[in-house]
Formats: structure tokens, C-alpha cells, sequence
């Protein structure tokens, strides 16, 4: 029985083990965040959809994807979102695709000293364990050419395709760019067009 | 103190020393780095009528920049295949409109395509005037962009095309997304970032208007 406890046993010996005290608490909070962490399981999608989540894997608790919207010029759409990782293990959007565009790509705008270059990122983008990937406005996103809404729609559909979690499908309502300055339409909370 | 350049001696003159941190004040990195108190925009100096810019609005008209002397004009360079960053800044633009209430009318938006190839007049009629028809949309001529570039002191650069499933070939393209002011004498006067907010921009356009 001695064999099997000594760790521990140090582990707990406090002060007179300089390293214990603080191990403890560490393995502690890592044990915490990997059960489950604070994910914003109940949010609210935009205009009250529930939020996008894949089934529930082995790597732990189900990605979520929230705050969908898509903005669309003549000829172009871009789409930003947030996707949450409550889980022990990273993921990665792959890629994206949509019957709403012959083209969707994923993409990232950088500013080099006051020149936009966007870049398409064919690796696509890590979604931190116990982290979130935003795609935002003047940053990372989804583009797509040449997209066409479905008739009487407002909102475009896409899949996304993740590492880990595979397909997510999401609904991403059309924005008026009347919008605050970081882009966000508020008005399209309330309803749509 | 005489400097004799023939001696060969290099004996360090503060006269040169002088032409020097002139000429590194007035060019290159420090210059229109300055600040005045009174503007959140970057004051561009020295102080020079904005190099004229001419080519066909969206309805069709020529146009020309210098014809909007009398107003203050927000000039700045994008393209319509742009997704991310040009529908912004013309959302900007709206805001800061809105923000100019009465006096809108005042103040000239120019959003120049340095894409000609793909941005058409008619291209650009349907892109512009969404956000504003009072909003400028500027093709410039194929062979001007580079001219226009080298006037303002751009950045622009074509990405190679790229085929994709079912649609004609893309290509991004990079540019400057600086916002430039042009004052009612036709100077330029201050350049703003590309993340520069309309409440930002808004007094000291104001300020402008009421020069």
C-alpha cells in the first residue's frame, strides 16, 4: 500500500513539498476545464436560432457554432461566425460548402501596414480546446462567389467541416450593411427583410 | 563653418548633417507622420493639391476628382470581388452620411476600383449605389491604375487566378485601404487607417467643412 501512494502523499504534503501545493490545484483546474468548461450550451443563435452543434464525440463535448451571419454584395458573400470548443481536444475548420455558391472558401484578411490582402487558407483554421474561433469582420471568413440566396430566403446554408467533429450544418441570415462600426448589423437581430 | 567637399578630409559638417535630417524629415518613414492636436486623422504633409484622379462614374458620367472642389471628398481604393473589406468601408461611408446629417451633401465619398478588368461601369452601378447614390464609384482606365497607385502612394497587387468548381477564374487583389480626405481647396489633407471608424473620421471632416 505504500507503493501505491507516495505520489499522492507528496503531492499533498504542502509546504514542506514546494512543488505540491501548486501541482495539485494545477492537475485540479485542468481536471475542471476538461469537464465540460462553461460552453454556452443554452445561447441563442442569431434571430433566435438555436445554435449549430455536432453529435457529441469521443473527444468530449460537442462543438457550437453561433452569431452565423453572412453579408452579401453583388457577386460576393462573406460569412463570419464564432464557433466554441468546450472540449479537451483542439479541432480545426476544414473546410466549407453551401448549395448557395458555386465557390466557398475559407479566407483571411490581414493588414500589413495599412494594405488588405486577403488570403484563402487552405489548412483552414484551429478551434482551440476550451476556446473559440471567430471569424470576423477584417479577419478571418468565409468567402463565396457568385452566391445566389434560395428563393424567398434570407439566409444562406452552408456545412462546415471540421477535423474532429465533422459536419456542422449552419444557417446564416443576410445582413444589411447598415451596421455599427465592427460591422455588425444590429437591426438584423430583430427580424429580417 | 565652411565645408570644403574637395578636401576629402570628411570632416562632418553640420550643414550636411542637417540637409540630411531634412531630407529623412521630408521623405521616407517620418514623413506625414505628424499630429495635430485638432485631428484624429494623419496629417499628410507637405501640404499639396490631391493628385487629380479621373475616369468614369458608375452612372455612366466621367469624372474627374478635381471637379469636386468646393466639397470635401473621402477618397478611397477597392474592388468589387472584394468580400471583406470594401463592403465595410462603404458601410463606413453610409455612417459617416448619416452622421453628416444636412451637410452630407457637402462631402464627396469616392470609392475607386483599381480592378478595372472585372469592375465595369456597370459592375459598379450595381455595387455602389447600394450603400449610396451619391456615393462616387470610379472605373479608372485599365492603364491608369499603376499612375493612380504611384500618385497616392499605393499598394496594389494582383493575386494569380485561380480556377474554381463551376464559376470563371478569381483573383484577390491586394490594396492600400487607407481612407484619404481631400480638403474644400483640393488638398490632400489626412489620411485615416483602414480601421478608422466613421466617429472617428466625422470632426475632422466637420473641422474641413468649415475651413
Amino acid at each position: 500500500m505504500a507503493d501505491r501512494v507516495p505520489l499522492v502523499r507528496n503531492l499533498l504534503a504542502g509546504p514542506r513539498r514546494a512543488g505540491g501545493g501548486p501541482v495539485v490545484a494545477l492537475l485540479l483546474a485542468l481536471f475542471a476545464a476538461g469537464c465540460g468548461g462553461a460552453a454556452d450550451q443554452g445561447a441563442e443563435g442569431p434571430a433566435g436560432t438555436p445554435p449549430a452543434a455536432a453529435e457529441t464525440s469521443a473527444a468530449g463535448p460537442a462543438l457550437t457554432v453561433r452569431d452565423a451571419r453572412a453579408v452579401e454584395v453583388p457577386g460576393m458573400a462573406a460569412v463570419y461566425l464564432t464557433v466554441d470548443n468546450p472540449g479537451r481536444a483542439a479541432d480545426r475548420l476544414l473546410r466549407v460548402e453551401t448549395a448557395a455558391a458555386p465557390r466557398a472558401e475559407i479566407h483571411e484578411t490581414v493588414d500589413d501596414g495599412g494594405v488588405m490582402r486577403m488570403r484563402p487558407r487552405p489548412d483552414g483554421f484551429e478551434v482551440p480546446a476550451g476556446g473559440s474561433l471567430a471569424l470576423e469582420p477584417g479577419g478571418k471568413h468565409l468567402m463565396l462567389v457568385e452566391p445566389s440566396l434560395p428563393a424567398g430566403g434570407a439566409s444562406l446554408a452552408l456545412t462546415l467541416h471540421f477535423a474532429r467533429a465533422g459536419a456542422i450544418e449552419i444557417e446564416a441570415p443576410v445582413t444589411a450593411l447598415a451596421g455599427g462600426p465592427d460591422g455588425h448589423d444590429h437591426a438584423a437581430h430583430g427580424g429580417g427583410r | 563653418m565652411s565645408i570644403d567637399l574637395r578636401s576629402g578630409m570628411g570632416r562632418p559638417a553640420a550643414p550636411l548633417i542637417a540637409l540630411l535630417a531634412a531630407l529623412l524629415v521630408g521623405s521616407g518613414p517620418l514623413a506625414g507622420c505628424a499630429r495635430d492636436p485638432g485631428f484624429n486623422g494623419q496629417l499628410v504633409e507637405p501640404l499639396e493639391a490631391v493628385p487629380d484622379l479621373t475616369g468614369v462614374n458608375w452612372d455612366g458620367e466621367p469624372f474627374r476628382l478635381s471637379d469636386l472642389e468646393g466639397r470635401v471628398a473621402v477618397v478611397f481604393f477597392g474592388y468589387t470581388y472584394c468580400p471583406d473589406v470594401c463592403p465595410f468601408a462603404l458601410a463606413k461611408m453610409k455612417q459617416l452620411y448619416a452622421g453628416l446629417g444636412d451637410r452630407a451633401g457637402d462631402v464627396g465619398v469616392v470609392f475607386v476600383s483599381v480592378d478595372p478588368q472585372r469592375d465595369s461601369v456597370e459592375k459598379l452601378g450595381r455595387y455602389v449605389p447600394n450603400f449610396d447614390e451619391r456615393f462616387y464609384g470610379v472605373r479608372l482606365e485599365e492603364g491608369s491604375v499603376e499612375a493612380t497607385a504611384d500618385a497616392f502612394d499605393l499598394t496594389v497587387q494582383y493575386g494569380q487566378p485561380e480556377k474554381g468548381p463551376g464559376t470563371e477564374s478569381y483573383y484577390y487583389v491586394d490594396h492600400t485601404g487607407s481612407f484619404f480626405i481631400v480638403d474644400r481647396e483640393g488638398r490632400l489633407r489626412l489620411r485615416f487607417p483602414p480601421d478608422a471608424t466613421a466617429d472617428q473620421m466625422l470632426p475632422d471632416i466637420e473641422r474641413l467643412l468649415s475651413a
